[in-house]
Order: C-alpha cells, then structure tokens, then sequence
C-alpha cells in the first residue's frame, strides 16, 4: 500500500497542525510537578568553613627579629663559625678577633694574702 | 538566577543546578519538561486528559529522583522522560486491556462563540479524526510516529527512547504512517483535504 504525494502532503499537514495545537497541561497538574520537585530537591550546599591560618611559627619569628630568613641564616652560621674556631684552634681565635679576647689569664682579683698576714 | 525557556541553559544543565538546590532550575524544568510529556502521554492514552497528567505527574517525581545522580553528556533528559513515559503508558493501557476497559476520550471543549470559531471547530475535528486514527495502529507504531511527526524528535532520539535501532523506528514511522493515510483517506473532504486525482 502505497501513500500518494497528496496523502502524504496532508498527513504532514495534519501533524503540523496537531503539533501546533498540543493538549496543554492543567494549572493543577503544573503546580503538583513543582511541588514534588521543591520538596524532593536537595538543600542547597552551605558555605564553606574557612580553616583559620595558623600565625607564623617561632623560627618564621626570630627570623623577622633579624630581618628576615635570610639575616638569619648568616648569624647563625657565623655564631657556628665562631664556636668551631673557638673550640678547635683558640690561638687562631684570638688573632682573628686582633687580640680583642684575652688568651692569657688576668688576676681580677689580686691575692688577699696582705690581708690576713700580720705586718 | 531566573530560567525561561528561551534561556541558553540546557535541560541537563539545570539537572545539576536542581540537584544542587537551586530553585529556580525547578520550576525551569517543570514548565520546561511536563507540557511535553503530558501532551505525548495524551496521544498514546487516546486523548485521556486525567491519566495523561497522572503519567505526566508520575514521569516528573521521577526525574526529581533521579537529580542527584543524573550525570551530563549520558543522556537528554527529554530523551529520559518520554522514555519513562512510554513505558507508564504501556503499563496504563495493559491495565485497561485486563480490565476491558474503553479508553475515553475528554468531552471536545467547546470554543466560545466569536470570530474564528467555524475554523477552530475544523481544527479540533480533525484533530480528533486523527488521534482516533492513531488509537487504532499498533502501540510501537503510534509512539514512534507521535514522537517522530509531532513531537519532532530525529530518528535515532526515538531510537534511545523506545530503545530499539533506528532500522527499527524508520520501519515503525514508514509503516504508521501508510496506515493512517489510509485510514483518513475517506474523511478527505470532511478533514478539508484535496481531492486525490492521483492513484499509487
């Protein structure tokens, strides 16, 4: 069975005209479909909790007391520097330091011996 | 953010907006989604209004359902919800057929007096000759012929929806559309077709 160009033509006339004229949804049937969605719809996500920072740690500290991480890593290694010569060879230490550290001993206190003898 | 249906935002788009708790996505997807499938759910039911938006309503609670795992770029959603609603429907008219049910179809409404009135009649009778043409192909046949030639889906989104080959569905729309020529042929003059001169 076959369709004529005509028959064919004013079939597809016909669903032309049946799309254009649809059976529209009650007002009812619109409202009940919005209100299963709103009551199935799942919450919204929350704001996000916004860990606080922790402050700078005690070495980020003494850094900044002596300008910087930078500042601070060359007193310290010359404070290790320091301890090595001074430890290892402390005749080069004093001429390093232009004879600033005393190398010999000193009486700061000079004997008291006068003053328990008699005479 | 407000979504009308001439918004750039696709209907998968607004899934996840949905699911996300955005309101306004659902009531986008509700005037978006349930005309059309209460319209096509009515064409397979005969013109059955009342089980039509029962359907329609049932297709909707689950597409809401399905929001939170609904996963971008698998599917249409028209392409979900007319498949969810072609397998309601089978179900519904299964049920009758148990029951020896007659499908009713809604009282015609009646347009009110006034200018246009004679050409609004013509349309709604024509309307009805071919909704009850449609009633009597095969049920894969009017589906397929609804969603190609009314609901104006491609040949392979009828494809994923009856979940058949697209061979398959150019068959169904071939086959159901010689058969409601013939059927409407001898109301031509009733429908206000032409006269056909020409034979095969």
């Amino acid at each position: 069975m076959r369709m004529t160009k005509m028959q064919d033509d004013a079939l597809d006339r016909l669903f032309a005209e049946a799309a254009a004229n649809p059976p529209a949804p009650s007002a009812n049937l619109m409202d009940r479909v919005l209100a299963d969605g709103l009551a199935l719809q799942p919450a919204a996500p929350g704001p996000k909790r916004v860990l606080k920072t922790p402050g700078p740690g005690v070495l980020a500290q003494l850094a900044a007391i002596f300008g910087g991480p930078p500042a601070l890593a060359g007193v310290t290694a010359a404070a290790l520097l320091g301890i090595a010569v001074g430890y290892l060879n402390p005749d080069a230490a004093e001429s390093l330091a232009g004879g600033l550290i005393a190398s010999g001993t000193e009486e700061f206190f000079p004997s008291v011996d006068f003053l328990t003898t008699e005479g | 953010m407000a979504f009308d249906a001439a918004s750039d935002v696709s209907d998968e788009a607004l899934m996840v907006l949905y699911a996300n708790g955005d309101r306004p996505a659902a009531l986008a997807l509700t005037e978006r989604v349930t005309p059309r499938v209460m319209a096509y759910a009515s064409r397979l039911l005969g013109g059955d209004r009342a089980e039509a938006e029962d359907v329609a309503q049932e297709t909707m609670l689950r597409l809401w359902r399905v929001a939170p795992d609904w996963r971008q770029g698998e599917t249409k959603v028209t392409t979900w919800a007319y498949r969810v609603a072609t397998n309601l429907c089978i179900d519904r008219q299964r049920s009758r057929r148990r029951r020896g049910a007659v499908g009713l179809d809604d009282a015609p409404e009646i347009p009110e007096a006034g200018p246009g009135v004679e050409a609004r009649l013509q349309t709604m009778q024509r309307l009805d000759a071919l909704q009850t043409a449609l009633q009597a192909l095969p049920d894969r046949q009017r589906q397929a012929v609804v969603l190609r030639h009314i609901e104006g889906l491609s040949n392979p989104e009828i494809a994923a929806v009856l979940e058949i080959g697209v061979e398959a569905v150019e068959s169904l729309t071939a086959r159901g559309k010689r058969t409601l020529a013939a059927a409407l042929s001898g109301q031509r003059e009733a429908l206000g077709y032409e006269d056909d001169q020409d034979a095969g």
